[in-house]
């Protein structure tokens, strides 16, 4: 189809500084756990510009060892190793027609520095908000130690121009050091650096001019600016020192485009905006006006994925430039499909931010939409070309979840016959109630692109609404290949984490006592005191609770863990969430665990009533002592989300039936998603792809090898022991 | 009772209810080439009924019949898939076009010489929607007939039956030999499995003319229906526009009260 006229607009060159993009589409700068593997990291940058991203921006990238990252892995500036891999990126991401962007990234006292174990040094000396718990401060820079970062930035931003980046994009987000002098909460100075607006100015816009003077006639110079820290009082307002920061540095014509976020460091979940809590476009009113400021293009972030709202911010006035992190890694062929007419193919970001959440564990980053993240070097795959099966054949996929879906979609595409079957009326499996939850519905994109892409294939017949399968009827189904996609249940006895035992006199049998499932099939939660047991950390017993809550139900979450749905610490989603439970007066209990639910009274222990010490409890037996207290807890009603359990009897049967295989004409059964083990849908869509990509190999139930990236002994390193840095202190280089 | 029946299902190809449907203002056919051809879906809930009975009844032997152009082979083989025995293709050019008197005289001709107990159809097709075949079908073999039935029970000496009509359902039976068309009440027919598929591929159909059929379909002496105009249907015109400016749903309601959509209850 061609492109819908009204989307033109997006594909008009802009120009900035000494460069132009061939569109407006900018692949922000986002982490991603990749520069240790340069492979990986260059083939995942590169994939964006082959599917049309016109600037393609690394991770963050730290400038010295002075901010150094680890144990999050960030790309390096600091010697010619990282000059090499960042080249082989850079032209990875040129073959393809983009413009090669690299954040150039030092965080003084946010900076954990647990590789090099330098001194940072920044405005003032103070402990950092960000890392509470490690011990990071940064040492109060002198005016020569001002000189010195500006020369580090200088030294990187060559450095980057001999890796062949278009562009170098300071970091003035994130609460990095720019920031560090110009917002109150950090700049406690009485010199040049400080006091005034002016003052606290002075670093950035010095910074600025610096690297304007030293590469900019070659490489466009620009910077991400934090407009709004949405934080109050002594931080940056948007409508005070953000816009007018920017119009002070407009008067200096030293910045070449503005790359615009919201959100702090501290709280950068913000800036990575779930959908639980943020619509599209949700720092609209926050940018508001900087376009206005002057004839530099402005970039705006806020998980566009509809070529509607994208052309809308643009005709609005909010930016030049559409930017996305987490749209461009769901799917990095937006550009194209929308050029292309092919917009019901776009592969939505469904904004559950398990990327971030990977950034956080310090793992490398994953998507739950695009099981290719990160693969493209390392196994070779592609999102949008599957090559054709060497050897097609039939396969019945039981079970239409997150990885049935996947696998099905996958081996149509490869030219395998497929049967994708389910018992339930419509696709999604257990995913379907989970999009009804509140706050979730933008995660039914998950679905909602699967069931479009399957309607394509006439190779995939996707039969719903069928008769529960029995091993029996898989034997009988004439399948050369069986794949079984068939989920998992929350447990209905409150099996946990915490003791792997059954709770006493529990079970969702009874009418006071529920499982996810039932709350979504209306199930009715009795009236007074719910308690949510969560062993499960993410999002479904948040969604119970606050079902419970809206319904007016007195509402507390009782947790083994240390703190309230953990995982939401690696979402970013943890502050909002708390800040929503005490908008809604849900209450919490953490460091206990339930031993039963008899009448309206729930038995609770807590995990540490036993003694730190160890003693001799009787002769020669050592031991603690162990506590017996027990903290009994009004309940009126019982919602379980603490682990689910494997839907694997299929599976059981047929493998005990091995025997009849051959006769039935079976090559091999396989399993796999949440039947295998329950997880994330991001690892059980990554499952189905893999399963769909690889079900030639000779055991296609267990993963062929990828490449490894690592440093292999004997190869000679960079830099080699008694090296000399280059010089950083004295004069300023430009 | 029940015991081993040998049944006719009537099946027909229609072109896809899910795609664009075109007709040829020429002929007054429907432009095949314009979708998908599809094995029609009452016709496969009418193979459901048969095959479910065979299953529960060994000997039981399920032929499915379609009168259509060379390309309905492929509803054919998907009646065989879902588990139909054999399947008689009529096929003709002669018999294009053919109305509902001569498309009811091939049927009844090919189901005569298969000597059945009970001859089975939808109780009308999606294209055509005559809805009156099964019963001219029962003239013409001169068979009780029991149509447009929400509820059928096969035995080996009869069947019984529910009707809806607006007094009521009636309950209807009818010994056999007979003809019986079934509604969409009825479940869907079964997905083909693999092995439905690869077993529809050996199976015997069997392919004849009209003249194979002793049927003359330029008799000039048959009452025949006669084409004598068709018209495109008129351009849609454009719907009502309501823009929200705080009181769309107020407005909603409006709309759909002056058009009597909604309203009181009486």
């Amino acid at each position: 189809m061609p492109r819908d006229p009204r989307h033109d607009l997006l594909f008009e060159p802009v120009t900035f500084g000494p460069k132009t993009t061939r569109n407006r589409f900018w692949a922000t700068s986002h982490s991603s756990g990749y520069p240790d593997r340069p492979g990986t990291h260059a083939s995942f940058r590169a994939m964006k510009a082959e599917g049309g991203w016109g600037v393609v921006n690394t991770g963050f990238c730290s400038i010295h060892p002075e901010s150094d990252e680890y144990p999050w892995t960030s790309s390096r500036l600091w010697d010619e190793g990282d000059v090499v891999n960042l080249g082989h990126l850079t032209e990875e991401i040129h073959k393809h027609g983009g413009l090669a962007g690299v954040q150039l990234w030092y965080t003084a006292m946010h900076s954990p520095r647990s590789e090099s174990r330098e001194s940072a040094r920044g405005p003032s000396g103070l402990p950092s908000n960000v890392f509470p718990e490690r011990n990071v401060y940064a040492a109060w820079a002198s005016e020569d130690d001002i000189k010195a970062l500006i020369n580090m930035y200088v030294l990187a931003a060559y450095r980057a121009e001999e890796a062949g980046f278009d562009l170098v994009e300071v970091s003035g987000g994130d609460t990095t050091v720019p920031l560090q002098f110009l917002e109150t909460r950090y700049n406690k100075r009485d010199d040049k650096y400080g006091g005034s607006f002016e003052n606290r100015a002075r670093f950035y816009v010095e910074l600025m001019t610096a690297l304007k003077k030293a590469v900019g006639d070659r490489l466009a110079v620009t910077t991400r600016f934090e407009v709004d820290t949405i934080n109050g009082d002594h931080r940056i307002k948007h409508f005070d020192e953000g816009l007018g920061f920017m119009e002070h540095m407009n008067k200096e014509g030293v910045v070449d485009l503005w790359s615009i976020k919201i959100g702090d460091y501290e709280e950068w979940g913000e800036d990575a905006g779930s959908s639980r809590f943020r619509k599209p476009n949700w720092a609209a009113p926050f940018v508001a006006g900087a376009r206005d400021l002057g004839d530099v293009p402005v970039v705006s972030n806020g998980r566009f994925t509809s070529p509607d709202d994208m052309v809308a911010a643009i005709k609005a006035g909010q930016c030049d430039l559409i930017g996305a992190a987490r749209p461009s890694i769901a799917d990095p062929f937006i550009p194209n499909k929308i050029s292309e007419g092919r917009t019901d193919e776009i592969r939505e970001c469904i904004g559950c931010n398990m990327c971030v959440s990977r950034m956080q564990q310090q793992a490398l980053m994953y998507c739950t939409q695009n099981p290719t993240t990160g693969e493209e070097y390392r196994r070779g795959w592609h999102p949008e070309e599957t090559g054709a099966s060497p050897s097609p054949s039939t396969v019945l996929v039981v079970g239409a979840g997150p990885a049935g879906m996947e696998a099905a979609l996958t081996l149509a595409r490869r030219g395998h016959e497929v049967h994708l079957r389910d018992s339930a009326e419509a696709l999604g499996g257990h995913w379907r109630a989970v999009a009804r939850y509140p706050r979730c519905s933008e995660y039914g994109r998950l679905i909602s692109y699967r069931e479009v892409m399957l309607g394509k294939y006439d190779n995939v017949s996707v039969q719903l609404g069928v008769p529960a399968m029995s091993a029996q009827d898989v034997l009988d189904y004439g399948a050369e290949k069986v794949i079984l996609a068939t989920g998992s249940h929350w447990s209905t006895v409150g099996l946990g984490p915490e003791t792997h035992e059954p709770l006493q006199d529990v079970d969702a049998d009874l009418p006071n006592v529920l499982t996810p499932e039932q709350v979504s099939a209306g199930k009715p939660i009795p009236e007074g005191k719910v308690v949510v047991l969560d062993g499960d950390g993410h999002f479904t017993g948040f969604a119970m609770a606050e079902i419970a809550a809206d319904l007016g139900r007195e509402t507390t979450i009782v947790t083994n863990t240390h703190d309230v749905f953990e995982y939401s610490k690696y979402t970013m989603e943890m502050p909002n969430n708390k800040r929503a439970m005490y908008e809604k007066g849900i209450t919490f209990l953490r460091n206990h665990w339930a031993i039963g639910y008899e009448g309206n009274t729930l038995r609770l222990f807590y995990l540490y009533k036993d003694t730190a010490g160890l003693y001799e409890t009787a002769p020669g037996e050592w031991g603690r002592r162990f506590g017996d207290e027990v903290v009994e807890m009004e309940c009126d009603a019982l919602i379980l989300t603490t682990s689910r359990v494997p839907d694997d009897s299929l599976y059981w049967e047929l493998t005990q039936r091995k025997a009849e295989w051959g006769e039935a004409d079976i090559e091999g059964v396989y399993r796999i998603g949440d039947c295998v083990q329950p997880r994330h849908a991001m690892d059980a869509i990554f499952e189905g792809h893999r399963i769909g990509m690889e079900l030639e190999s000779p055991d296609p139930q267990r993963p062929l090898p990828f490449i490894r990236e690592r440093q292999i002994w004997g190869a000679p390193t960079i830099p080699k022991l008694g090296d000399e840095r280059p010089v950083v202190e004295g004069e300023l280089l430009v | 009772m029940s015991e081993s029946l040998k049944i006719a299902v009537l099946v027909k190809e229609v072109p896809d209810t899910y795609g664009d449907r075109h007709l040829d203002l020429e002929t007054g056919l429907a432009d095949r080439g314009a979708s998908d051809a599809v094995l029609d879906e009452i016709g496969g809930r009418a193979v459901e009924v048969a095959v479910s009975y065979a299953e529960a009844n060994e000997g039981t032997e399920v032929v499915a019949v379609t009168m259509g152009p060379e390309s309905a082979t492929k509803a054919l083989r998907e009646a065989l898939a879902i588990g139909a025995d054999s399947a008689v293709h009529v096929s003709d050019e002669a018999l294009a076009g053919a109305d509902l008197g001569l498309t009811a005289e091939v049927l009844a001709a090919a189901v005569e010489r298969l000597d059945v107990d009970l001859v089975l159809a939808g109780n009308q097709s999606t294209d055509g929607l005559g809805g009156v075949l099964p019963a001219m079908l029962a003239e013409l073999l001169g068979r009780p007939h029991a149509t447009n039935l929400d509820a059928i029970e096969i035995a080996g000496d009869g069947i019984t039956g529910t009707r809806a009509s607006d007094f009521g359902a009636m309950t209807l039976s009818t010994p056999l030999p007979a003809v019986a068309s079934i509604t969409d009440r009825l479940p869907d027919a079964r997905f083909p499995s693999f092995k439905g598929n690869s077993a529809a591929k050996k199976k015997p159909l069997e392919t004849l003319t009209a003249a194979d059929l002793g049927v003359a379909p330029e008799n000039p002496e048959a009452p025949r229906s006669i084409l004598i105009s068709v018209a495109a249907r008129p351009p849609r015109e454009g719907g009502v526009k309501i823009t929200d400016e705080g009181d769309g749903g107020a407005k909603i309601a409006e709309f759909l009260d002056q058009n009597r959509l909604i309203g009181e209850a009486s």
